[in-house]
């Protein structure tokens, strides 16, 4: 397992899309190596399986409710592959960046890209290079470079928010670490308002609060409406202006969202 | 923002915790004040720590009726946050006396940017209200300040704290892209060096008496300082245009880009995370120029209220609106007004004929 010796930008995007340069890389260090090597060689597999199952029903013509779902399913097994690997690395967009390119391109452009709208998805897939750079890059009318949201579920960025909620694999691995359990990583994904209501929030990082969120928000606002969940996302916020987060428990946040 | 900047409707410690941090396993760590510079020489093993509080005066947080059951509605506790580390969480401190202590290890790869330690006293559970004291549980009644363990050379770091500015030919290898059609100008500004500060290039290759009045840094008044001045402020108008310009269009871009995707409308969190991708020194050039930018706004809202407005509904509007006005925001912004430099000038060459 690897990871970019650089954090990659667009333009390194670019360049290592048309196969341009060779981008230097590092092995990352694990314990007990060969053994957890072999075991994360199969895992992964697993994952790039399902990855591609994901690809095909999108070929077959899968409603984009169900491409939206899927994050669900291939979250646990998206943890299940990394688990093992030092959290340093796994908080290093650098390792995000490698996996992404190196395995998941396809499945990342579908998500991301092709599954957009009626236009993208027949156009997919891109035939060549050239025209992954154009839909990467474009002008608009005053001819500024203009860069499609793709970019950023490629390379996620320089905040714990990329991480835990832009990048286009490292936002399976860490909301499903952060919950801990399957049934929350499905209410989670069920709406991508709540993922990005919790995991775009800091308090999002503290298990308690998360899973309080996401556990309670479909309760209080069952048809879980986006201005519902915006709405009880900032009123959280707001009160821990005054109260320490880190401190509560989740009953004591079901209280607040309940008040 | 400090707690300090936060009004509180109860009652708050008068005094800071007096928070101490040891570390029981390495010897000296590299430090500065509070912050330990971890990554520049990584430690071989998991680092322990070992914690003390000291809160003064605890009981006046309490009403009159409660400042006998301190240990009973009060906790001390010590606040692990690390963004970069994906974690937040809380550790009792105990008490032993009047001090509060804890252990923590912090382990080599688990972290990485910054880990805040700090201390906060804490309600420890509901109860009644009354005027001017804190009735819910979880309140933060008072804080010790805090102590960082840098576990990543910090990106602002990297960009260094001010702007360079040096003297190279604009006909050289360094300056390639100023070679072909730019190499009698006068001044320069790179933009390109990613996070980095951008650099402001002198040319070297200019006038040799135009030179000469730039390189001094005389401050007495004179004509020619007077002259040099309007030089300075000309060259300064044009390098803070560039970079408001810069800084200003990038965060749109962020902001468009963010809105873009998929189930994310929610502009409050759509400014903060585009903000959360931007440069620090950009962040600098728009907090520092806000109010300049938007001056009908109090000081202290400009930013906030700059923000919304670039993820308001007219903000396309909005923001051609600052790339039409610019040049005159950079010259009220100037500490220097560009009235006053241009006026001098004038003054000064008026009298000497």
């Amino acid at each position: 397992m690897k990871k970019f010796a650089e954090k990659l930008n667009k333009e390194d995007l670019i360049d290592f899309i048309e196969g341009k340069k060779d981008f230097e890389t590092i092995n990352l260090e694990m314990e007990d190596g060969e053994k957890n090597a072999i075991k994360l060689s199969d895992s992964l597999k697993v994952l790039s399986e399902s990855a591609k199952n994901f690809e095909d029903n999108f070929i077959k013509g899968a409603a984009k409710g169900s491409i939206a779902r899927s994050d669900s399913d291939l979250a646990p097994l998206v943890y299940e592959t990394f688990k093992d690997l030092p959290r340093r690395e796994l908080l290093d967009v650098r390792f995000w960046q490698w996996i992404s390119l190196n395995h998941f391109e396809s499945y990342i452009w579908i998500r991301w890209w092709a599954a957009k709208n009626a236009a993208n998805r027949k156009s997919w897939p891109l035939k060549n290079s050239g025209e992954k750079i154009d839909q990467l890059r474009k002008k608009n009318k005053d001819d500024n470079e203009i860069w499609s949201t793709v970019a950023s579920r490629f390379l996620g960025g320089s905040s714990m928010k990329s991480l835990t909620s832009r990048q286009a694999i490292s936002r399976l691995f860490w909301p499903y670490k952060i919950l801990g359990n399957q049934e929350l990583t499905n209410l989670c994904f069920e709406k991508q308002d709540i993922a990005v209501a919790v995991f775009e929030r800091q308090y999002g990082l503290h298990q308690e609060a998360a899973r309080s969120f996401i556990k309670n928000i479909s309760i209080k606002h069952p048809s879980l409406e986006k201005k519902n969940i915006q709405y009880e996302a900032k009123k959280l916020n707001r009160y821990f202006a005054t109260l320490a987060t880190e401190y509560l428990d989740q009953e004591d946040i079901k209280r607040l969202i309940f008040e | 923002m400090k707690q300090t900047d936060i009004f509180y409707p109860h009652k708050t410690l008068k005094d800071s915790i007096s928070l101490s941090i040891k570390c029981e396993n390495i010897d000296n760590l590299k430090k500065t004040g509070n912050t330990f510079h971890i990554y520049d020489e990584v430690p071989k093993e998991d680092i322990k720590l070992k914690i003390s509080a000291q809160v003064p005066f605890i009981e006046t947080v309490l009403s009159e009726k409660n400042k006998n059951k301190c240990s009973d509605l009060l906790d001390v506790c010590l606040i692990v946050k690390s963004n970069k580390s994906a974690f937040r969480n809380s550790i009792l401190m105990e008490r032993k006396g009047t001090i509060y202590s804890t252990k923590f290890v912090l382990e080599k790869n688990n972290w990485a940017g910054d880990v805040n330690l700090s201390s906060v006293l804490i309600l420890k559970k509901n109860i009644d209200d009354e005027f001017g004291f804190a009735a819910e549980k979880g309140t933060q009644l008072g804080w010790s300040t805090e102590y960082k363990f840098l576990f990543d050379e910090p990106e602002e770091k990297k960009g260094g704290e001010k702007m360079d500015v040096s003297w190279e030919s604009f006909s050289s290898q360094k300056l390639h892209w100023l070679n072909k059609y730019y190499s009698n100008d006068i001044y320069a500004i790179d933009l390109l060096a990613g996070k980095k500060m951008p650099k402001v290039y002198l040319n070297k290759d200019m006038n040799e008496h135009l030179e000469t009045l730039l390189r001094n840094n005389s401050k007495r008044t004179s004509p020619k300082i007077t002259d040099r001045n309007l030089m300075f402020h000309t060259i300064t108008t044009g390098i803070f245009t560039q970079l408001i310009t810069d800084a200003i269009t990038d965060y749109k871009n962020l902001i468009d880009e963010i809105m873009q995707q998929e189930d994310n409308e929610d502009p409050e969190n759509i400014a903060d995370n585009a903000w959360d991708e931007l440069p620090r020194w950009k962040q600098e050039i728009l907090e520092n120029y806000a109010s300049g930018i938007i001056p009908e706004c109090r000081k202290k809202d400009a930013l906030d209220t700059l923000k919304s407005e670039l993820c308001g509904k007219n903000s396309d509007k909005f923001f051609k609106e600052v790339l039409r006005k610019i040049l005159n925001i950079v010259q009220n912004a100037m500490k220097v007004k560009t009235e006053k430099a241009f006026s001098d000038c004038a003054v000064s060459l008026l009298k000497k004929s």
